[in-house]
């Protein structure tokens, strides 16, 4: 099975993020009063992962954002998450 | 000392670095990444730039290559590492120094002049050095250097 898993790597809460800040300043405050408290970005990456199972396919892109440093740990915190599946039996 | 000043595709100040050596008296040679041996260099310098295009963050994708695991290898046996600029970010971006460089809180690319004070006087850069602020030049957009125990 093919899964596709989303990495996002965002700032850990407390080290400040000037891009959310912006946007929340200059654009989402333009368009609603008071209904959106806050706006943090991050960067996001899909990779489609051949795995025997949903909790092996994040073990691999956890392992992936561990030694190839895709974060670091000392200012950023990762959301890894399955979002499809592809089956690729024939 | 003999002086590798590396080049990664991307490296844009590896010449400046090399004609500032040479004029240092230090004999150096501009090194391809792929091509580094540690074992024919007393030191390493990693120049500024763009390196890999600043993909991901700047200096992440020259931390992982098989190149900085050998400039790991020089600084464990106390060889000079120096990084300037993206070469600074990759040594952060490798965890070779600690902490992390944020984008600027201005979210702009920052080009000026600015002055450091010489906090130490017993690293290879600054031992001899007679002035107490050094006015240097600085340009990029993750320069906030943060730590999470900026006391350590």
């Amino acid at each position: 099975m093919i899964y596709e898993v989303e990495l996002i790597i965002m700032n850990k809460d407390g080290v400040r993020d000037p891009e959310g800040e912006t946007i929340q300043r200059y654009v989402v405050e333009k368009i609603v009063d008071n209904a959106v408290k806050g706006t943090r970005a991050g960067k996001y990456l899909l990779f489609r992962v051949d795995s025997r199972s949903p909790e092996e396919a994040v073990g691999i892109v956890r392992k992936l954002a561990d030694e190839g440093r895709f974060y670091n740990p000392m200012a950023h915190r990762v959301i890894i998450r399955v979002v499809g599946r592809e089956d690729c039996s024939h | 000392m003999r002086t590798a000043v590396i080049k990664f595709p991307g490296t844009t100040c590896e010449t400046d670095v090399y004609r500032a050596l040479l004029e240092a008296g230090v004999e150096t040679e501009v090194v391809g990444f792929r091509d580094f041996d540690p074992d024919r260099y007393d030191a390493v310098v990693l120049p500024g730039g763009f390196s890999f295009g600043d993909y991901l963050r700047a200096g992440s994708i020259a931390a992982n290559t098989e190149v900085m695991r050998r400039v790991r290898k020089m600084a464990d046996e106390g060889k000079v590492v120096v990084g300037i600029c993206n070469g600074f970010q990759i040594l952060v971006e490798s965890g070779l120094l600690e902490g992390a460089l944020l984008p600027n809180l201005n979210l702009r690319f920052v080009s000026r002049w600015v002055y450091l004070k010489v906090a130490r006087r017993d690293t290879v850069l600054t031992r001899g050095l007679e002035k107490d602020v050094l006015r240097m030049p600085i340009a990029h957009a993750e320069g906030r250097y943060y730590h999470e125990d900026p006391d350590s």
